[in-house]
Formats: structure tokens, C-alpha cells, sequence
């Protein structure tokens, strides 16, 4: 192979490649967008849903007579605002009041009930805030009961339940991130890939200039080099993009998230930044090399798009697998390809990684996207492939056809190949996740 | 220049089976000769210039070009040929200039070369005009043009031309001919398929009749007149046609 005719291809692919508006929209600009509406409308909705609960005062009733502290209390806290009335359950069932208080006395015990509607989020709110309340008011009847018999009030301290939340607010806000971030991610390299594949594959075959290029004294090595090469630049382009853009609107956005969820800290600094840059360079070789191969078959765009879509969805499918909670990374896993970098970003996120995962996921998905080059160079030395007359390249199955030729021809054997890919991604997990057979 | 023995082009096709595109085929054309392939559509004439351009690898047989073999040199075959058809469309994005110079670096010409080079063609096909627009605005006339250009920037001393006035107007089919006509005086060797019997008949000095995938009969026109009862080539190809068939007929 000659290195100086790739760089040629390259250069040239790469000028078309950008003057098509097309592929800048689709594969830039598109990416660059996302993540600050994403971001920005995410946290704006739940800032504004959390301020609104916070701000909203709860509404509470009650047609027994409390005790004049209670009352106080009640009255005293702004959160909180008493209306008497009767048929309580019913305007509570309503929404008239976020809940209510029926209190009575039982062999000296005064047992105060709160009644509320658990499938409502204000009246959820009410509920906590009156059991605050309560809590206070024990106390106060305690203290004064204990003072009046002349005792010490110590003996209310005798026990103290508190609890911790250990996560640090880095790690919540990962569990956040975790999830999303890598379904987002290998959709956009996909998508990322798929614009120049099928305008560099299936666009020469649609406008005709594969038979030009095949006429120079150029290998069809260097020829799918040239093209790879450029497909992965975009592609790994786009992730970077997506990257950056991802870590400066979450950045900015964890500032808003922090005030309102009460320390929820997003960690995505430039260091975890060139580790996923680091991450990604396989995956994109990978997926690269499977969409160029995929759209060899299509003879113009309308095929490559309708190949392709299926594909989009089979590469997605493993991240959704990652985002499930309590899937973990384990050996099995980190070697299959897509859910083992999904559940790698995942745990960088929650900031629970494992070195020799992170070398496995790189080493495995390296050897995948050799494979995935292979494959492609391959088929591209198929005339068969390259020169589909007619209709699109079709799979047939049917014993008709099969008859008289040999028994296997490269497309079937593909298909062969991307089932045995699909059962190993899809049966290899489900095995591993329900009967941790491995 | 160009020896074919044998050459056989199978197809596999999912309604037909198999499709024999090409018979095998024996052929010869001799240095600086104009060669006509003469058939209708459908006839092999693509398929028999891809196999000699080395595009497609024959089923069986083999052939040389300008002394390399069309299996195993392939690179020094494409390098030898300037290869023009229908199908060898341009990057619609790029110019002129852009086209040539990618097409310049992929023949393994240096800078220097490319540039004199393309100076010539610019000067010899008109070209100044549009050498910087970019090919999707130009007119299918000025494409061509491009495209003569394109296929013989490394001034190949073989041009392969398939069907090369295909589609254009009178006027540009025309200077084309006139073209080809104009190269064939600086000596090169030149095969170039037709389904239009004048064009053949004008150009070349041998013309093979392809039908069905077999060559009927090589000869030059003056030889088809002689042992033909018709005056033009579009009668004596009908008459060649109802021989053959009598003859499949027949055995
Ligand atoms: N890639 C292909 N797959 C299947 N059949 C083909 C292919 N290319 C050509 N053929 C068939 O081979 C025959 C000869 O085609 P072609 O060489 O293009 O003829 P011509 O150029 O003389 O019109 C036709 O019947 C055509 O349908
Ligand atoms: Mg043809």
C-alpha cells in the first residue's frame, strides 16, 4: 500500500467531505446545539419544579380542635397555611388542601394523624413538612411535661437517629450523567460517521465516479484507507465536539443544578474529558468500519439510509443495556463491544472505575474495529458488491435461488457474521446479567 | 498493444441465473489503430473495455495490455490506458483544477509534471473558462470536456473509449469525433465501442461486430464491403445477425 496515493484520497475526500452542507449540519452543527438545549432545558425544568414545590405553601386542615401550641406552630411556620373546614377527606381528594390533621386523646396519649395523598407531590410535601412540625411539637410537650415533674430533660437525648448520604455529590450527579451520556455519545459518532459513509460509499456509486476512480492505477486498498480515514476523522471530529460541548454546558449547568438540588456536583473536568477523548478513538474505528461496510450494499443514498437506520438501532440498543441500574462491569462485559464502553463511561461517571477495565475496553474494541477494517476491505474487493446492476444488493434464502451456486456468497456470509456479532452483544449480556453464568 | 485469448465474462443474476455477458473472445488491435466495437445495447461491448481496463476480472481467459497482463499488472494496465465512458462520472464538488490535480497525483505524476500537463489540455480542449468553477455548474458539453481531460492527463499512448458521444448533442458528439480523429493522427491506439455503425464507420480501421455477447466477425470496412451484399455497416451487421442466429438455430 502506498501511503502518499491514501493521503491523497484523504485530502480530497476531505474537501468534499466539508463542502457538503449537508454532513457540516448533520455532523457539527447539529451536535453543538443538542447539548445546551439538552443541558439548559433539563436543568431550567427541574430547577423550575423543584423552586415551585419548595415556594408553594401547604395547605392544611383540620376540624378537630388542636392544641393551641400546635396551632402556634402551625401558624408561626410560613410554609404552612390552617384552614378549618368540614369534609376534609373529600377537599383533600379535591385539592382543596394539601392535607390535614385529625388529633385525639387516648388513655393520656394524644395521637395526632397526618392524612395526605401520597400520589401527589405537593400534598408528599405537606406531609414531610407536618412531620417536622410534629417532631417539634413532641418535643416541646416532652420537655415541658419533664420540667414540670421537676426531671431532667437530658433523658430525651438518650438516642439519636441521624442518617448520611455517602455519595459524594460528585457521584450523584454522575448516577445523573452516567446513564445518558453514552447512549448520546454513540448516537452522535454514529451519526457522525453515517453522513460521510454514505456520500463517500454509496454517493460515488449514485453519481457514478467509482468507475472513475476505479480506472486510475490506484489499489482498492488505498482507495478504502483514504476513505476510512476520512469517515473517522469527521467521526472522531464529532465526538470530540460532542465532548466539549458536553463538558462546558454541564459545567455550567451543575452551578444552576447545585443551588436547587442542594449539592449535585457534575464532574466532568478536562482531565475525565482526554480520558473519554482517549475512550472513544476505538469505538469510532469500530463503528466506522461497520456503517462503511454496511453501506458497501446500498447502490444510492435511499438504500444506505435504509440499511443503515437498522444498524443505527443495534448500536444503540447495548448502551440502553449499560443505562439499566444495578448492570455492572464485570470481565464478560467489558470485552463485548458498546456495552463494555457504556458501562465504562458509566462508572468514570460515579467515579468508581477500575483501571484494568478501562485497559480491556480499549484493547477489546481496538481488536473489534481491526475486525470491522477487515471486513470492510474485504468486501470492497468484491465485484459482486461493487457492481450490483439493477436493484440493491437483496439477501437471498429462498432454496430457489440457493440452488446451483456456492452455498454461501459474501453478503450471506456477512449477515452470518453481524447475527453471530448481534447474539454474542445481546445473549451474551441477558446471560450474564440474569444467570451470571460466566 | 491490446491480445485478448479467451476472454469470458459470467454474471450471476437473481432472476436470470447466469447471465453470459461475454463469450469468450480472441482479439488483437495493433499499435496506433483505431479499433471499433460495434453492437447494440445490451451486446458486451462495457463489459468486454472493463475487462481490458482491468475494472472487472474476466471468468476466464486472459489478455494483455501495452504488454502487461490484465490479471496480475493491473496497475501498470490502468496506468497505460486513458479509460473514458458514460460511467466515469466527476467529483461534482471539486473543479476542474481539483480534479485534475487529484487524478494528476493518483498516476504518480510529480507537480511539475501535472502542471505542464494540464496547461496543455487547458489550451488543447478550450478549457480556461470553467477550470475553476466547480463541475456541478458546468454544462454537460464542458463536463465532457473535464472528463477527456481527466482520463488522459498521464498521456496514456492506449485510450479505451466506451460509447464516448453516449447522450451529448450533435454538435459536441461531433467534435469528439473529430477528437478522437485528431489523436488517432499522433499515433495512438485507440479501442472504442459504438452503437452508432456511422461513428464506427468514419473512425476506425477495424471494426469487430459484437452481438449477444459474440464477436461476429473482425474486419476493416473496406473487407466487410467486399464480402457483404449491403453498402453500409448497418446493413451488413443485420446481415451477420440473421446469419448467426440461423446458425444457433441450426446446431
Ligand atoms: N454487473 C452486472 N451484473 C449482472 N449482469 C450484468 C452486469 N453488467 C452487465 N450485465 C449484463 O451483461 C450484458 C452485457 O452488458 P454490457 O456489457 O453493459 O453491454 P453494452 O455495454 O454493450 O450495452 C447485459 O445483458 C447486461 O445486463
Ligand atoms: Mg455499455
Amino acid at each position: 500500500m502506498n501511503l502518499k496515493k491514501v493521503l491523497t484520497v484523504y485530502k480530497k475526500e476531505l474537501i468534499e467531505t466539508f463542502r457538503d452542507k449537508k454532513t457540516l449540519i448533520l455532523a457539527i452543527l447539529v451536535p453543538l446545539l443538542i447539548y445546551p438545549l439538552l443541558g439548559f432545558g433539563a436543568s431550567e425544568l427541574i430547577s423550575i419544579g423543584i423552586a415551585r414545590v419548595e415556594s408553594q405553601v401547604s395547605r392544611v386542615g383540620s376540624k378537630t380542635l388542636l392544641s393551641d401550641e400546635l396551632l402556634d406552630l402551625i401558624k408561626e411556620d410560613e410554609r404552612l397555611e390552617f384552614i378549618e373546614a368540614d369534609n376534609l377527606f373529600r377537599k383533600l381528594e379535591e385539592g382543596g388542601i394539601d392535607a390535614y390533621l385529625e388529633s385525639s386523646l387516648e388513655e393520656g396519649t394524644e395521637e395526632v394523624n397526618i392524612y395526605y395523598d401520597g400520589a401527589i407531590e405537593r400534598s408528599n410535601s405537606a406531609c414531610s413538612r407536618l412531620w417536622l412540625l410534629l417532631n417539634d411539637y413532641k418535643r416541646l410537650r416532652q420537655e415541658d411535661e419533664l420540667t414540670q415533674r421537676g426531671l431532667d430533660t437530658k433523658v430525651l437525648d438518650i438516642v439519636e437517629v441521624k442518617g448520611e448520604n455517602i455519595a459524594s455529590s460528585e457521584r450523584m450527579g454522575g448516577v445523573f450523567l452516567g446513564g445518558i451520556i453514552p447512549l448520546l455519545l454513540i448516537v452522535m459518532i454514529a451519526m457522525g460517521a453515517i453522513y460521510p459513509a454514505i456520500d463517500l460509499i454509496a454517493g460515488e456509486k449514485e453519481r457514478g465516479t467509482l468507475e472513475t476512480i476505479l480506472t486510475v492505477p490506484i489499489k482498492r486498498s488505498e482507495l478504502i484507507f483514504g476513505k476510512y480515514l476520512t469517515v473517522t476523522t469527521v467521526a472522531i471530529l464529532v465526538g470530540a465536539l460532542n465532548l466539549l460541548s458536553m463538558l462546558l454546558v454541564y459545567s455550567l449547568a451543575s452551578f444552576q443544578l447545585k443551588e436547587v438540588m442542594g449539592g449535585v456536583d457534575l464532574v466532568l473536568s478536562p482531565g475525565v474529558g482526554i480520558l473519554l477523548f482517549l475512550l472513544l478513538i476505538p469505538l469510532v474505528l469500530f463503528v466506522s468500519a461497520i456503517i462503511m461496510s454496511v453501506s458497501l450494499f446500498a447502490k444510492n443514498f435511499k438504500d444506505a439510509q435504509n440499511f443503515l437506520s437498522p444498524v443505527l438501532i443495534l448500536l444503540m440498543a447495548p448502551a440502553y443495556i449499560a443505562m439499566m441500574p444495578g448492570v455492572e462491569m464485570n470481565f464478560i462485559l467489558s470485552v463485548i463491544p458498546i456495552v463494555n464502553i457504556s458501562l465504562l463511561f458509566k462508572e468514570i461517571f460515579i467515579q468508581n472505575f477500575n483501571i484494568e477495565y478501562i485497559f480491556l475496553v480499549f484493547v477489546s474494541n481496538t481488536l473489534y474495529s481491526f475486525l470491522g477494517i477487515y471486513l470492510f476491505a474485504r468486501l470492497f474487493k468484491t465485484e459482486s458488491i461493487l457492481f450490483a446492476e439493477g436493484k440493491g444488493y437483496k439477501f437471498s434464502m429462498n432454496r430457489k435461488d440457493l440452488k446451483g451456486r456456492k452455498f454461501l456468497d459474501i453478503g450471506e456470509s456477512l449477515l452470518l457474521t453481524s447475527g453471530i456479532l448481534f447474539l454474542f452483544i445481546y445473549l451474551g449480556t441477558l446471560l450474564q446479567l440474569r444467570y451470571e453464568l460466566f | 498493444m491490446i491480445r485478448t485469448e479467451g476472454i469470458k465474462k459470467v454474471f450471476w443474476d437473481k432472476k436470470e441465473g447466469e447471465v453470459v455477458a461475454l463469450h469468450p473472445t480472441s482479439l488483437s488491435v495493433n499499435e496506433g489503430e483505431v479499433f471499433g466495437v460495434l453492437g447494440p445495447n445490451g451486446a458486451g461491448k462495457t463489459t468486454l473495455l472493463r475487462m481490458l481496463a482491468t475494472i472487472l476480472t474476466p471468468t476466464d481467459g486472459s489478455g494483455e495490455v501495452n504488454g502487461y497482463d490484465i490479471l496480475s499488472q493491473k496497475e501498470e494496465v490502468k496506468s497505460s490506458i486513458g479509460f473514458l465512458s458514460g460511467n466515469t462520472k466527476l467529483y461534482g464538488r471539486l473543479t476542474p483544477t481539483e480534479i485534475l490535480n487529484y487524478f494528476g497525483e493518483l498516476y504518480g505524476l510529480g507537480k511539475e509534471e501535472i502542471r505542464v500537463r494540464k496547461e496543455e489540455l487547458i489550451t488543447l480542449l478550450n478549457m480556461e473558462e470553467f477550470i475553476d468553477k466547480k463541475v456541478e455548474k458546468l454544462s454537460t458539453g464542458q463536463t465532457q470536456k473535464v472528463s477527456i481531460a481527466r482520463a488522459l492527463l498521464h498521456d496514456p499512448d492506449i485510450y479505451m473509449l466506451d460509447e464516448p458521444t453516449l447522450g451529448l448533442d450533435i454538435l459536441t458528439s461531433k467534435s469528439i469525433i473529430e477528437f478522437i480523429r485528431g489523436e488517432a493522427g499522433r499515433g495512438k491506439t485507440i479501442i472504442f465501442s459504438t452503437h452508432y455503425m456511422e461513428e464506427a464507420e468514419v473512425l476506425c480501421d477495424r471494426v469487430a461486430l459484437l452481438h449477444k455477447g459474440r464477436i461476429l466477425d473482425i474486419d476493416t470496412t473496406e473487407g466487410y464491403y467486399n464480402k457483404c451484399q449491403g453498402n453500409n455497416l448497418r446493413d451488413i451487421f443485420f446481415e451477420y445477425v440473421n446469419k448467426s442466429e440461423g446458425d444457433i438455430n441450426e446446431s
